[in-house]
């Protein structure tokens, strides 16, 4: 074998070796608290030393908990129709109403500030605005946080996607054949940026769900969400907080199902043409 | 169909002005181009019939309804763009029963016409085939049935062969012009391809700077131009100016009586403009002209090979003229010769500046 032929075999086998290592350092950390929330006694093994079901059982009779995740659900399912449905609006005004160049890049920039500031800053300005309204010590205060911080994905998603369709010549189109502006939105416009749509909405999803800076500061008693219900579980029963998070695992990706089935099911009806 | 008139349209963008105090008629079943170079305004013309611009200043009337605030969905209008704008998501039978299941025609009507308009269009078999299925030309074709498929009062095309290659484009041209013949549509035309405009239409429009330069029948806008502009955008390639006396003009040198070119003109600085093909080329003086022709003396300076046809370029006392001639003509002429240009008076063009 000559040396070039060694060096490419050589050179392949380690590529394997980085990519399998770095899958299953991904896994690792995703799975062990998977597997934590059926430990009982896991110390010096790869696997738990005695298992239970005891953490399922808890996180079902725990109010806590189950309030908690009532709350991050509700809150992340709010953030995402709302964020989704302002960006919507505001990009149809871009692309149908404003010609000005410069009003778009200010707009762009505008939404990606949120990615450049810490959360503990943005959380305290949202508390410092809304305290003294009516809005103070309501969930709203943390819908309207997390409105802010999901702001770069839901843009940047529904931006590129009504790029890449022409939603101007497609209103305009759907116009001149007798359509209000309004049918045009439904039956020509949300079918051709669906996907942009649904991967902003889980995003947004995502981003309010997971989101612990935030809620540690702004969620009211009540409402106090998941994440600090981990939180607070960690450093009584690290395997009760396994538990939650196997929950808020299962529960993310049911919603993600549920969003695309049920907006793909919603789209669908508008679409419909006789054939 | 429907008659339509624009009374002193304006439309700004800002400081600029895309439309300016723009007034014309276009009669019912008439084919109108708008024929200019880009930012001439005649896109924004036509959009403003459309509904999609709204004007500045000025009336826009379809029939003998006045449509200034009238939404385009109200208009009962076709539009046809230049990219197409086929809906990506829709087969080529939803696109087209877009505008009748929207006017909520019952299922078989609706399955009868889009029929009658693939058979228009030449496009039968094509129904279930996505957009991204179809050729440029293919599309363009939906884009015209389904724009037809609500019998709109006026069919309004934004340069919709703009993107296809120059042979589909002709071909597309003549079914165009025989579809808009069947269907009797007002048609309102816009392109910066004289051919396309001088192919397709009964009346043309030639826009400049957002006001229209000259209105006409293709022969008349094409034979007669008035101004600098239009000479120019049609490609006359003999253009000079020239000093208009009180009773005479200087041409190439010489006094002529204004009189005998039989037009009104102002005193001063003007232009005239010849078309290539109607100076006659001799080698000798010719003989018997007649007082209705002038004969220009020059050398010719260069040739251009064009296949059955050469262009040659002659100086007449320091004036470049370009004229044609058959190639076995000009395979006679050397660089240097001395040759005799026959032109009649009535195709000297004076324009206004």
């Amino acid at each position: 074998m000559k040396l070039s032929d060694a060096l490419y075999v050589f050179s392949k086998i380690v590529s394997y070796i980085t990519l399998f290592a770095i899958i299953a350092y991904i896994f690792l950390v995703s799975f062990v608290p998977v597997i934590g929330a059926f430990a009982l006694k896991w110390e010096f093994s790869i696997l738990p030393e005695v298992w239970t079901l005891n953490n399922i059982k808890f996180l079902l009779e725990d109010p806590f908990v189950l309030r908690s995740l009532y709350s991050s659900l509700l809150i992340a399912s709010i953030t995402s129709v709302v964020s989704v449905t302002i960006y919507l609006l505001v990009i149809m005004f871009l692309f149908l109403r404003e010609r000005s160049r410069w009003v778009h890049t200010f707009v762009e920039v505008s939404v990606l500030i949120p990615l450049m500031l810490p959360a503990i800053l943005i959380a305290l300005a949202i508390y410092e605005v809304y305290r003294p309204t009516m809005l103070g010590g309501t969930y709203w205060i943390l819908v309207f946080a997390h409105l802010t911080i999901v702001s770069p994905y839901v843009f940047r998603n529904l931006y590129s996607v009504a790029r890449m369709i022409d939603m101007k010549t497609l209103i305009e189109a759907a116009r001149s054949l007798g359509a209000g502006v309004l049918t045009a939105t439904y039956r020509v416009i949300l079918p051709n940026i669906y996907h942009g749509l649904i991967g902003a909405m889980l995003l947004a999803f995502a981003v309010s769900f997971g989101d612990f800076e935030m809620a540690n500061l702004l969620a009211p008693w009540q409402y106090r969400t998941v994440t600090i219900a981990i939180f607070q579980y960690f450093f009584k029963n690290a395997w009760n907080a396994s538990a939650i998070i196997l929950l808020v695992i299962i529960v993310s990706v049911l919603t993600s199902f549920l969003v695309a089935y049920l907006s793909r099911k919603a789209l669908a009806r508008y679409v419909e043409v006789v054939r | 169909m429907k008659e339509v008139k624009l009374v002193g349209v304006s439309k700004y963008f800002g400081s600029t002005v895309a439309v300016d105090n723009v007034s014309l008629e276009v009669n019912k079943g008439e084919f109108f181009t708008l024929l200019g170079p880009s930012g001439c305004g005649k896109t924004t013309t036509l959009r403003m019939i459309a509904g999609f611009e709204k004007p500045d200043k000025g009336r826009i009337y379809i029939g003998e309804v006045l449509v200034n605030d009238l939404p385009p969905e109200k208009r009962n209008i076709g539009f046809v763009f230049q990219n197409y704008a086929l809906f990506p998501h829709m087969t080529v039978f939803e696109n087209i029963a877009f505008p009748l299941k929207l006017k909520k025609y019952s299922e078989s009507e609706i399955r009868r016409r889009v029929k009658e308009l693939l058979s228009l269009v030449k496009l039968e078999g094509f129904e279930n085939r996505y957009p991204r299925q179809l050729s440029g030309g293919q599309q363009q074709r939906v884009a015209l049935a389904r724009a037809l498929a609500r019998e709109p009062d006026v069919l309004l095309l934004d340069e919709p062969l703009s993107n296809l290659d120059a042979l589909l484009r002709i071909e597309l041209r003549r079914e165009l012009k025989n579809i808009q013949r069947k269907t009797g549509v007002t048609a309102i035309y816009v392109t910066h391809d004289q051919d396309e405009a001088f192919s397709l239409s009964d009346r043309i429009a030639v826009m400049n700077k957002g006001r229209i330069e000259a209105v006409g029948s293709p022969d008349s806008v094409f034979n007669s131009p008035r101004t600098l502009f239009v000479a120019r955008f049609l490609r006359y390639k003999n253009i000079f100016e020239v000093k208009v006396g009180k009773d005479t003009v200087e041409l190439f040198g010489r006094q002529f009586p204004l009189k005998d070119f039989n037009v009104e003109v102002a005193e001063g600085k003007m232009y005239v403009a010849i078309r290539p093909d109607t100076l006659h080329v001799y080698t000798k003086p010719p003989e018997e002209i007649g007082g209705d022709y002038i004969v220009l003396e020059g050398k010719l300076v260069d040739k251009l090979f064009y296949g059955s046809e050469t262009e040659i370029y002659v100086n007449v006392q320091g004036y470049e003229l370009i004229t044609l001639v058959s190639t076995s003509l000009a395979n006679t002429l050397k660089v240097g010769d001395n040759l005799y240009l026959l032109v009649s008076k009535k195709d000297l063009k004076f324009l206004t500046p």
